[in-house]
């Protein structure tokens, strides 16, 4: 990513067919209100990418056009160098809230993310792979009123691994988890991650969760006196994860990305 | 239909055992009669969701409910004592007010004439029947109205004008256009269970938690698969509460069909006691009606139990 991480839209888009999410000026309205304006990025496959931005800055529009919950008014999405489809199948999407069925169990509602063309058999294996994955095997047969909203969350995300995707969605997954459950999820998603690289894409308000988690961090922002947010800048640590906070780079980039967020920090100037 | 008429727009309400969970460290204070005022207003409340799930959990199962149950029997006792009372003390006249030692003698005596099974048996089978028929509809054309926007737009204002309508204003016209054999009274009745059922199905689809649709979607399904999966199960609740609305609401149109044209059923025998100057069969008639209508309502109760603890 690495060539991409000057300002977007100076990026050329030669590289679609290598590219696991390619947007080519993708723009988004709402009648008259523009929400998203010449949004260019181009990610390779197995990234873990940050959008973080303001809020109201269009994070979850932009996260949402990827997966093909809503269609651009401007621009193009492209998966793997093909168009992406309404609920496109290769995207699994964990939502800001876990969104589970309440009637069924924590296995039942994993399973409900498999393919609706998995052989019976073979989903069982899976979801018993994946409530092991993010720890619950023991809750398997709980209701989503029976356990904790951090056990949710891991239940959303096991649900959104169970359509073995191509681009996995996060939209602001752990903002409503307490500061323990978060950092555990933290290291949740980088073991799963681990265990089975796709593409991830997570959209944040949090520029400390930006920095443990992401391989690039896209920021984004209004321009003075234009309409609609876009990506004001890309940024890539190269420190290697696990990364840590005392690491100059991180509080270098820490700053930057606030800066870029219009948060000027006394203590730390 | 005007004391359901509130409780069917809020299909959201407590269920009774909620209320009753809310005040499980005394049981004494959720008396049995209780179950019938909150008939009203059953429905998803999410019982779990208020404190742990577990302790909500074990409160509901209800193992005081003996207890409960005779305590709920005290109110129905002090009324007959006082009945007893009132006309031992000669307070009404016989034809005002028989004693019921008289009612019961009453009913010995339709029982011995084989009557009193017929009329029970037939006004249950008039009230099953068209139940069936008016909730089969409801939950069709509820679910039509619900999930398509140009269904409702269509139907529902004109379907909101019939309701308006009361039950006993078909009558006439029932018995022109059907006769007055059996077949008028089932519609009739199933007129009555039509539209608790309507109302309340249609509201629950239209109001299925958009997001819980959404991830369905993003997770592929769409169209009957969808449905079945996502919004029938989310409306569940609601939809059980209307079809208990409606089995009361049955046992009201029955009546409204007996009184007018009938040579059987219980609304028969209280006209016809009427005009025989039978006070005796006359309260014989609603007592019956009152037991047969809660008696109905109680198994539904712990029917509606088993379908909220399973889907939600």
């Amino acid at each position: 990513m690495t060539e991409h991480t000057g300002q977007a839209g100076t990026s050329s888009a030669h590289s679609a067919t290598q590219d696991a999410v390619a947007l080519r000026a993708v723009g988004k309205s709402f009648s008259a209100h523009t929400v998203l304006r010449d949004v260019t990025l181009q990610i390779p496959a197995r990234r873990i990418v940050a959008i973080i931005g303001a809020s109201g800055s269009g994070k979850s529009t932009l996260l949402r056009l990827i997966g093909g919950l809503d269609t651009p008014t401007d621009g193009a999405v492209n998966i793997d160098g093909r168009a992406v489809a309404q609920y496109d199948p290769r995207c699994a999407f964990a939502f800001q809230e876990a969104r589970l069925l309440p009637w069924r169990t924590v296995a039942d509602n994993v399973a409900l993310g498999l393919p609706r063309d998995e052989d019976r058999a073979r989903g069982r294996t899976r979801i018993g792979e994946l409530l092991e994955l993010v720890g619950l095997t023991e809750f398997a047969g709980h209701k989503p009123k029976e356990i904790s909203g951090g056990m949710a969350q891991r239940t959303s995300l096991a649900r959104a691994l169970a359509r073995t995707p191509s681009v996995l969605l996060l939209d602001e997954p752990f903002g409503a988890l307490d500061a323990l459950t978060r950092l555990r999820m933290h290291d949740l998603l980088l073991d799963v991650h681990a265990a089975e690289p796709t593409t991830v894409i997570f959209v944040t308000h949090d520029v400390d969760e930006a920095l443990v988690l992401a391989d690039t961090i896209v920021v984004l922002g209004k321009e003075e006196g234009r309409p609609g947010a876009t990506v004001l800048q890309t940024v890539s640590p190269s420190q290697q994860r696990p990364r840590s906070h005392s690491d100059p780079e991180f509080t270098r980039l820490r700053q930057q990305l606030l800066a870029a967020l219009g948060v000027q920090l006394r203590s730390e100037a | 239909m005007s004391q359901h008429h509130s409780a069917a727009g809020a299909p959201e309400g407590a269920p009774d055992d909620v209320t009753h969970a809310g005040s499980g460290a005394a049981p004494g204070t959720a008396a049995h009669g209780h179950a019938t005022v909150a008939s009203g207003a059953p429905g998803a409340a999410g019982p779990g969701s208020g404190t742990g799930p577990g302790s909500g959990r074990a409160r509901r199962s209800g193992r005081r409910r003996g207890p409960v149950v005779l305590l709920g029997l005290l109110v129905p006792a002090a009324l007959v004592a006082a009945w007893f009372w009132s006309t031992a003390a000669g307070v009404f006249t016989p034809v005002q007010l028989p004693p019921p030692q008289d009612v019961f003698t009453a009913a010995i005596d339709l029982i011995e004439r084989g009557q009193f099974f017929q009329h029970i048996g037939i006004s249950t089978q008039r009230v099953l029947l068209g139940y069936a028929i008016g909730a089969i509809l409801g939950l069709a054309v509820g679910a039509l109205v619900g999930l398509s926007r140009l269904s409702d737009v269509l139907f529902a204002p004109t379907i909101g004008a019939f309701r308006a309508v009361t039950g006993l204003a078909w009558v006439p016209l029932l018995a022109l256009w059907i006769g007055i054999g059996e077949d008028s009274k089932v519609t009739l009745v199933a007129i009555g269970a039509f539209f608790p059922v309507y109302t309340t199905v249609a509201a629950a689809l239209r109001h299925v938690d958009a997001q819980l649709v959404e991830a369905g979607r993003a997770f592929g399904l769409g169209g009957v698969k969808l449905l079945l999966t996502v919004q029938l199960p989310a409306a569940m609740p609601s939809v059980v509460a209307g079809l208990r609305l409606a089995l009361a609401q049955s046992w009201l149109f029955l009546v409204a069909a007996e009184l007018l044209a009938s040579s059987m059923g219980l609304g028969f025998l209280l006209i016809d006691s009427q005009n025989n100057g039978r006070t005796d069969r006359m309260i014989l008639a609603i007592v019956l009606l009152a037991v047969l209508g809660k008696l109905c309502d109680s198994v539904f109760a712990l029917v509606q139990k088993r379908v909220l603890d399973r889907w939600t």
